[in-house]
């Protein structure tokens, strides 16, 4: 069956593209563009709204600004400077731009947090006079990002009459850059949930109405020993079909992950190698089609079992996890998450020489091209 | 990738899916840590995470007491307990166990826009159609039925024109179990469908709650299946009541104590050193009201009465475990018919390797030199002489201590000779220990290993000691591979422990809430710990491994006035809490120390073989709270890496 995203849109920033293209495409000048972001410690934070501004300015643009719950007392120093100098970089960028701040809430699970986001954001008058949002994951959470880009989806997809229809452009940003990637470390790491907006393709009634077989396909990335570990606990999956970058930039970042990663995969969650998916690490749409692949092989294969559920989760690159984002919107697939509470990047790296690998990503998700 | 597998690594009870190999792999001395009366009121069980409370609860559950009762030669220790407890006999299953986890979804619930009243009702509600449901299933299976498709047979009885009973059953669905799951599945669908809302059109509407745990009531008056009655008592066990929020925690644990229910009913959570966890009186009388078991407490000092669990039981326990887990893959992969933890070399004098006589003598030339040619140490120098190999080292380092101690002793008129039995008076189990210790430090020995190490480092935690005996096991895979003997010289058993040790240290802040602080925590304590042990008399043998506070000033740091008024108290708050959940420090609260009252905070053990500390309790030095939050106070910790030591296999 053919998949909504099979005919993709996407931009990748390189010598003789850029993905202002795309923005300008989707710019409806009688209508607002809204640039839905974070800023915490990541580097990556900033840089497409900085060439945004820089190169084509939409005019009615208005920053909605996600606030971050802030580090613990006790978090990476270094880190914490990095979130104060982006806040203040992201201060002067915005001096002349209208921004509309959404204070993180007060939750009882921090799962919560993002489908409260997600709420506020498609109430119907925060999104009456826009007709143009663009979603930069480069500095968000996937906690968070996951359920504010499938809520903008489900706005985007309700009947024109609908009074939370979203008749707008939707596209997503994130800036890629894989070695910032692997220097980002998680603190904290101690219990894995069901993403926010996902519950119900977990628990279809599982508990009440019996369960079939669990199936988790992990998109690894460095540095998620403890994540993997948690949701794993979590999950207690039958089966573990782990995805790995390939084609990457770096043309052995599979096989490191590996060897990173050799006692969770290969003892701990008993992985066979015929099961590793292989994805691409620069195309989300490349993994989105993988995974619906592999959610129908597994369902043709256990048919006579009861229901099958393919579980996901997102430990790699931010465009790895748009890829995941989705195959699960369209599979109604749940995604596991195991939220960090503080992050730590490796001092040792020179962030600078680092940055230069960082490449603007843009992909159009909802509007124009698809209907 | 590896074509053997590692029976430890498979490690929790909710990973090892297979009944049958779980209960394999349970040591049934396990279950005497429960009391006897569990059955009539509220049992609660509270440990450190990994401590088997939920491994405990799964023996008792349908599906592990049928396979028990099924298969009893596989498993006749087990039968046997279970036997004596009335749970199972050759031909019936008695109790009819279901596992609820408090993990999912409840505490959530709180975070959806409704009052507080609304809120635990709906509660209440969910609770309610998942015991029922856990309860259907459990009933069916029992009795060789399938789920869902014999979910009709399946029928609650009540006493007719009972109207609570009426009302009750009105509530979950009715009696039968077709209108019981399709009340349970409606209730899912509700509440999930606000938990997942994205949109904020989609948060109209929460469905009706319920007033009281109706399941409870319902189950207490019986089961039927078919036309039969089931002869087994409904048994309900909570597991993971920390995830709960505190007002739900409060309400729950007040249904569960009332001892008008006939259903038996568990409640197991995460011991928390700094909450009012312990202020029980809301439960009325503990013995008649509840019963409360503090597992990590019962496995280090045995079971109240002493009897059905003795001290030092755990240790049996473990190795009991680590038998059955590795048995059948050592003698499929290497023939072994020894027990795993008899592969580990425990040979003491395998210490010292090449460098035994040498060690000796400067040993000998140290404490020559310190007795000065005193004639008084005479006697315990010529005792030292005639000793050999690892004792020799041991004793002269003793003998050391012992000299220092002697020497800060206010001198008498005449000065004797000191005897050897003196000698052996004034030294005990904790000072030679200390010596070993101090010996291997020193001269970069081998020193952790051997299988009663190995117990001792597990903190008398199971998911620490699998760990451990996994490490070691892979280790073991190495030689399997070469085709040799799976059996680990103490050399490698310390490297392996040493690497865990390493591990465990270097996971904190990745794995445990406000980790960097927890970090500053455990290297303050070190600190304490390797400042005493330099000392020369060896004041604290076998030396320091934890620190105590007075309850009065732990009392102080659990008030939030004070902590919002004294900075750094929040923090070091969090960072007590979060250690002790995490179990990386034990707490012992009300250790009485002339006329004094403590909180006394040990480390697990698994973190002193990396810093070189010994593994035997009782040695701590008191802080006051202010010198405490201090240390947290300071820059954050920084984990220093050790170097990874690598060494060559010969092959």
């Amino acid at each position: 069956m053919k998949g909504r995203w099979d005919d993709y849109v996407m931009a990748i920033e390189s010598h003789d593209a850029s993905p202002t293209e795309l923005w300008d495409a989707a710019c409806d000048p009688a209508l607002s563009t809204l640039w839905i972001m974070g800023v915490g410690f990541d580097p990556r934070g900033l840089v497409g709204v900085q060439q945004l501004m820089s190169v084509t300015s939409p005019p009615r643009l208005e920053i909605c600004l996600l606030e971050l719950p802030p580090p613990s007392a006790g978090s990476d120093p270094a880190t914490r400077t990095m979130a104060t100098d982006n806040a203040e970089m992201f201060r002067q960028l915005t001096e002349h731009t209208t921004v509309r701040s959404l204070p993180y809430p007060s939750v009882h699970e921090p799962i919560n947090a993002g489908p409260q986001i997600a709420r506020d954001i498609t109430d119907p008058s925060f999104l009456s006079d826009v007709g143009h949002v663009i979603v930069d994951i480069s500095s968000l959470p996937s906690t968070v990002y996951f359920p504010v880009i499938t809520s903008l989806l489900r706005a985007a997809d309700l009947p024109v009459d609908h009074p939370a229809h979203f008749r707008g452009e939707l596209q997503v940003v994130a800036c890629e850059n894989p070695a910032i990637d692997a220097a980002i470390t998680e603190q904290g790491v101690d219990a894995a949930a069901v993403v926010g907006g996902f519950r119900s393709a977990f628990d279809k009634g599982a508990q009440a109405a019996g369960s079939g077989t669990t199936i988790w396909a992990p998109t690894i990335g460095e540095n998620c020993g403890p994540s993997l570990q948690a949701i794993h606990a979590f999950l207690d999956p039958d089966d573990t079909t782990p995805v790995l970058p390939f084609p990457a930039r770096h043309p052995r970042r599979a096989d490191q992950l590996i060897l990173e990663h050799q006692l969770e995969l290969f003892e701990l969650f008993q992985v066979t190698t015929t099961n590793i998916i292989y994805a691409d690490e620069g195309n989300p749409f490349d993994l989105y089609r993988t995974l619906r692949r592999v959610k129908r092989d597994y369902e043709h294969a256990l048919a006579p079992l009861p229901p099958t559920t393919l579980a996901l989760s997102a430990h790699s690159s931010k465009l790895l996890s748009l890829g995941v984002l989705l195959a699960a919107y369209e599979e109604g697939l749940p995604i596991v998450a195991a939220p960090a509470r503080d992050y730590t990047i490796d001092s040792a790296i020179d962030l600078d020489e680092v940055s230069r690998g960082n490449r603007v990503v843009c992909t159009w998700l909802a509007g124009e091209p698809f209907s | 990738m590896s074509v053997y597998v590692n029976p430890f690594y498979a490690r929790s009870s909710e990973q090892m899916s297979e009944v049958s190999q779980y209960v394999q792999t349970f040591g049934a001395g396990a279950l005497d840590m429960l009391p006897d009366q569990v059955w009539d009121r509220l049992l609660i069980l509270r440990s450190s995470p990994g401590a088997g409370k939920t491994s405990l609860m799964r023996m008792f559950a349908v599906d592990s007491l049928n396979w028990v009762r099924t298969n009893v030669k596989t498993t006749e220790p087990i039968f046997k307990e279970l036997s004596e407890r009335g749970v199972i006999d050759a031909n019936h299953v008695h109790k009819l166990g279901v596992m609820i986890n408090l993990d999912r979804d409840y505490r959530s619930l709180l975070d959806l826009p409704l009052s507080k009243e609304i809120g635990d009702r709906l509660f209440l509600r969910l609770l309610d159609v998942r015991i029922l449901v856990a309860m259907v299933r459990a009933a069916l299976r029992l009795t060789g039925r399938r789920y869902p498709d014999d979910v009709d047979e399946f029928q609650l009885l009540g006493s007719p024109g009972d109207p609570y009973v009426d009302a009750a059953l009105e509530r979950v669905g009715g009696p039968g179990g077709v209108g019981i799951l399709a009340y349970a599945r409606e209730t899912e669908h509700e509440v999930l469908r606000l938990l997942d809302a994205l949109l904020s059109t989609d948060m109209k509407g929460a469905p009706e709650g319920h007033s009281e745990l109706y399941s409870l009531q319902l189950l207490s008056k019986g089961i039927a299946i078919g036309s039969e009655q089931l002869n087994a008592q409904a048994l309900v066990m909570f597991d993971d009541g920390h995830k709960l929020a505190s007002t739900q925690r409060a309400l729950i644990l007040d249904h569960l104590r009332r001892r008008d229910v006939g259903t038996a009913r568990w409640y197991a959570e995460r011991f928390e050193a700094l909450s009012d966890q312990e202020l029980l009186s809301s439960l009325g009388e503990a013995g008649r009201d509840h019963v409360l078991v503090n597992l990590d407490d019962v496995a280090r000092n045995g079971s109240p009465d002493s009897r059905r669990f003795q001290r030092g039981r755990h240790d049996r326990v473990l190795e009991d475990i680590a038998r059955r887990r590795a048995t059948r893959q050592l003698a499929s992969y290497a023939d072994e018919t020894q027990d795993f933890l008899a592969l580990l070399e425990d040979d003491t004098d395998a210490m010292l390797g090449d460098e035994g006589e040498d060690l000796v003598q400067r040993l000998h030339a140290r404490v020559e030199r310190l007795s000065d040619d005193n004639p008084r140490y005479a006697a315990w120098i010529a005792d030292c002489r005639d000793r050999t190999g690892w004792d020799a080292v041991v004793r002269w380092r003793e003998i050391e201590v012992l000299i220092n101690r002697d020497r800060n002793r206010q001198p008498s008129l005449f000065e004797e000779q000191l005897s050897t039995a003196e000698a052996d008076a004034r030294s005990n189990t904790s000072i030679r220990e200390g010596a070993a210790l101090a010996v291997a430090k020193e001269f970069d020995l081998p020193y952790y290993g051997g299988s009663s190490t190995v117990v001792r480092l597990a903190s008398h935690n199971v998911e620490q000691f699998l760990n451990l005996c996994g490490d070691l096991f892979a280790e073991m895979l190495v030689d399997i591979s070469l085709g040799r003997r799976p059996y680990l010289q103490l050399r490698r058993q310390h490297r392996v422990i040493r690497d865990a040790s390493e591990r465990f240290w270097e996971a904190i802040p990745r794995t445990v809430h406000h980790g960097r602080d927890v970090q500053s925590l455990v290297s303050e304590i070190v600190r304490i710990a390797q400042k005493e042990d330099a000392k020369p008399t060896m004041p604290y043998p076998p030396g320091v491994t934890g620190t105590a506070i007075l309850m009065g000033e732990r009392a102080r740091l659990l008030q939030p006035e004070y902590r919002e008024r004294t900075p750094g108290a929040e923090r070091l708050f969090n960072a007590l809490a979060s250690a002790v959940a995490h179990n990386i420090i034990t707490a012992e609260l009300d250790y009485s120390v002339k006329g004094n009252r403590y909180m006394v905070l040990y480390l697990n053990r698994l973190l002193c073989p990396r810093f070189y500390l010994p593994l035997g309790y009782g040695s701590f030095r008191e802080r006051r709270l202010s010198e405490m939050i201090g240390w947290v106070q300071r820059l954050p910790a920084h984990g220093a890496v050790r170097p990874a030591q690598t060494e060559q296999l010969p092959v």
